[in-house]
C-alpha cells in the first residue's frame, strides 16, 4: 500500500470501520511515514471536534407539532394546505401564475377582442336601415312583409339589449330616428339637427360615429369578405334545419353606427355568380338592399356554379380590386371614395343618377350585385353614392 | 475490487423487526404506530437537518416536514431499504428544497447566528460560544475546537455539507449514503474529499 492510498483510509482507520488486514496495512504505513502519522493526527483531532460539538435534540413539544401539521394539511384544511403552503413556495409561483395568465388574456385576448368590434363596428354600419319599428316601408314590401328575422326568433324570451344597454339603445334610437327620410325620397342628406344631438347624447362607451346614414342607405348582410362567407354558411345551416328562409338581420337599433350616406349598396363577395341566370336566380336570396327603406338581408349558400367560378373582376383583391373601381369611376364620371381605418377598407362611388342603371349592369357584369328583387326604383336627377363594400385591410 | 468495499460494513438490512411492525401498523392508518416511529427518529432527523441548515428554528421545521411527508407517503414505502434511510432520504430532499430556496438563504444572510464576532481585543470567535470564563481550558479548547468546525461546516455547499454529516458525523456507509442522497458511490467519495479538504483548509486558516 503506497502512502496515498493509506492517506486515503486514515478517516475510516481513525474511526475503526476497516477490516483487519486494511487495518494492519494502514498501520505499517503510518510507521514508516512521518506525514501519515501527522494526517492521522489531525483526523482524530477533526474527528473530537465533531464528538465535542453540542448534540440536537427535538424540542419536546415537537410530536405534538408534527400532530398539528399532519391535522392542519389533511382533510378539507388539507385542501388549502395543499395549495398554499408552503406559503413562502406557492404564494409567490401563484401570483406568478396568475400575472402570466393575466398577461395572456392582454396580450391575446384584448386584441381578439378589439378586432371582433372593430368588425362589429362595421357590420352595424352597414346595417343602417330605418328598423321595423320606426322605418317606412315600400308599397311592394307593406304587401309581402318580410318573416320575421331569425335574430329576433331567436332572442324571443330573452332580455333585449335594450335592456341591458339602455343608454346605448337610447342614443341609437334618436340617431336613427334623425335619420329617417321622408318616403319614397332619395335625397339622403341627414337632418344636421338630429344629427348634432345625437352627437351631443353619445354615451361614453358609444361605439363609432353617429347613425346619421342617409334614409337612403341600405342594408349589407356581411361587413367583410371572411365574415360574409363564414355567415353565409352558418346561415344556410340554419336555414336547412330550420326550414325557412335564411337572414342574416342584424338590427341597425341595436347599436349606434358609423356614418354612412349611400344610397345603395353593393356588396364585395368572394365569388360571383357564373352567368347572368345565376345571378338572377341568387339575388332572390342574397342580400337585398333599397335605400331609406326597410331592407332585408339574406344570404343563401353559394352554388355549385359559383363556388366554382373565378373570382370576377370586381372581387379581385387588393390593388386589383382598385384598379377596377377606379375604371368603374371614370367610366361612369363619378368618383370614388376609399376611406380606411384600421382594420378595414370601406368603398364607396358617387355617380350622377342617371349612371346608376348602367352601374348595376357593369357590376352584375364584372362583380357580384346582389339587390332586392328587382331593380329597385331609381332616381332620375341629381347624384347617388352607393357604398359598395367593405373589406378587410 | 475497490479497496473501500471491504471496509464498508454490508447494507444494513431492509428494516429492522420493530420498524418493519410499526410501519406496517402505520400503513394501515395507526397513528400510535407512527408516532412510535416519530419519537424513534426524531433527534437523529432534527439532527440532521439543524447542522444542514445552520439554525434550529429551520432545523426543526424541516424535520416536521419530514415526519410530515413520511406519514402521507408511508404507503408507498416498500422495505426495499432501511426505514431509517428512507427517512433520511425525505430529510436530505426537504433540507435541500429548503436550504436552496431564496427565502432560506435570506433569512440565513440575515439572521447567521454562526458567523464570527469580533471580542473585545479584536479576535474573532463563534457567536455561539458563549461565556467560556468558567470553563476548564481543555473544556474551552474542545468548545473552541467544535464551534470552529460547526462555522466552517456550515461554509460548505449544501451537498458537501450534507456528506459531511451523514458519514463522519452520523456514520453512514457509503452505500447508504447513496441510497439517501441519490449519488453514486464514487461520487459521494470524490465530493466528501473535496468538503474534507475545504474544512481542513479553512481550520487551518483559523488556526493562523
Amino acid at each position: 500500500m503506497n502512502e496515498n492510498e493509506a492517506k486515503e483510509m486514515l478517516y475510516d482507520y481513525a474511526k475503526n470501520r476497516l477490516t483487519p488486514e486494511q487495518a494492519k496495512a494502514v498501520e505499517s504505513a503510518l510507521a514508516s511515514s512521518e506525514s501519515l502519522a501527522k494526517e492521522l493526527a489531525r483526523i482524530r483531532a477533526y474527528y473530537a471536534a465533531l464528538d465535542g460539538m453540542e448534540p440536537v435534540r427535538a424540542s419536546n413539544d415537537f410530536l405534538d407539532k408534527v400532530h398539528k401539521r399532519i391535522e392542519s394539511r389533511t382533510g378539507a384544511r388539507g385542501l388549502a394546505g395543499l395549495l398554499f403552503f408552503p406559503l413562502r413556495v406557492k404564494l409567490p409561483l401563484e401570483l406568478l401564475g396568475v400575472g402570466v395568465a393575466a398577461l395572456v388574456v392582454l396580450l391575446v385576448f384584448v386584441p381578439r377582442m378589439h378586432r371582433a368590434s372593430d368588425a362589429d363596428r362595421f357590420q352595424y354600419a352597414l346595417s343602417e336601415t330605418p328598423s321595423a319599428a320606426s322605418g317606412t316601408l315600400l308599397p311592394e314590401q307593406q304587401a309581402s312583409p318580410a318573416p320575421p328575422s331569425l335574430a329576433s326568433t331567436r332572442k324571443a324570451g330573452l332580455p333585449s339589449r335594450a335592456d341591458k344597454y339602455p343608454r346605448k339603445m337610447e342614443y341609437a334610437t334618436k340617431a336613427k330616428r334623425a335619420s329617417q327620410p321622408r318616403q319614397g325620397s332619395f335625397d339622403g342628406v341627414a337632418s344636421a339637427t338630429a344629427v348634432a344631438e345625437a352627437e351631443a347624447e353619445k354615451p361614453a362607451g358609444a361605439v363609432g360615429a353617429p347613425a346619421v346614414a342617409s334614409g337612403k342607405s341600405g342594408r349589407l348582410a356581411f361587413a367583410d369578405e371572411s365574415r360574409m362567407e363564414k355567415k353565409a354558411g352558418e346561415s344556410a345551416k340554419i336555414a336547412r334545419e330550420t326550414e325557412e328562409p335564411s337572414r342574416v338581420n342584424v338590427d341597425a337599433a341595436e347599436a349606434p353606427s358609423r356614418r354612412i350616406s349611400a344610397e345603395y349598396v353593393y356588396a364585395f363577395a368572394q365569388n360571383a355568380p357564373a352567368s347572368p341566370a345565376e345571378a338572377g336566380k341568387d339575388a332572390s336570396e342574397s342580400v337585398r338592399m333599397r335605400a331609406g327603406k326597410k331592407m332585408k338581408a339574406e344570404s343563401a349558400p353559394l352554388s355549385a356554379a359559383q363556388e366554382a367560378a373565378p373570382p370576377a373582376a370586381g372581387t379581385a383583391e387588393g390593388p386589383a380590386r382598385d384598379e377596377f373601381l377606379k375604371s368603374l369611376a371614370a367610366k361612369f364620371h363619378g368618383t370614388i371614395q376609399i376611406a380606411d381605418s384600421a382594420s378595414y377598407r370601406m368603398y364607396t362611388i358617387r355617380v350622377q343618377s342617371a349612371f346608376l342603371a348602367s352601374l348595376f349592369d357593369e357590376l352584375r357584369t364584372h362583380g357580384d350585385l346582389r339587390l332586392s328583387q328587382g331593380n329597385p326604383p331609381l332616381p332620375s336627377s341629381g347624384t347617388a353614392t352607393v357604398l359598395l363594400g367593405t373589406v378587410r385591410r | 475490487m475497490n479497496r473501500h468495499e471491504a471496509a464498508q460494513p454490508s447494507p444494513q438490512p431492509a428494516s429492522d423487526d420493530e420498524d418493519v411492525r410499526l410501519v406496517a401498523l402505520a400503513q394501515g392508518g395507526d397513528r400510535i404506530a407512527f408516532d412510535r416511529l416519530v419519537v424513534k427518529y426524531r433527534d437523529r432527523i432534527v439532527s440532521l437537518c439543524v447542522r444542514t441548515l445552520g439554525d434550529f428554528s429551520g432545523g426543526e421545521d424541516a424535520a416536521q416536514e419530514t415526519f410530515f411527508k413520511a406519514y402521507t407517503n408511508v404507503h408507498r414505502f416498500t422495505g426495499d431499504a432501511a426505514f431509517s434511510t428512507w427517512l433520511y432520504r425525505i430529510a436530505v430532499n426537504t433540507c435541500t428544497n429548503q436550504g436552496t430556496s431564496w427565502w432560506s438563504r435570506t433569512w440565513r444572510a440575515a439572521l447567521h447566528l454562526d458567523k464570527e464576532i469580533k471580542d473585545e481585543e479584536g479576535g474573532a470567535r463563534p457567536r455561539e460560544l458563549g461565556d467560556t470564563s468558567m470553563l476548564p481550558s481543555k473544556e474551552l479548547e474542545r468548545k473552541t475546537a467544535a464551534a470552529a468546525l460547526k462555522t466552517a461546516i456550515q461554509k460548505l455547499p449544501l451537498i458537501h455539507r450534507q456528506l459531511v454529516i451523514l458519514r463522519d458525523m452520523e456514520g453512514k456507509s457509503y452505500e447508504e449514503i447513496r441510497v439517501i442522497t441519490g449519488i453514486s458511490e464514487g461520487t459521494v467519495k470524490s465530493r466528501l474529499a473535496r468538503a474534507r479538504a475545504a474544512l481542513r483548509k479553512d481550520l487551518q486558516g483559523a488556526d493562523e
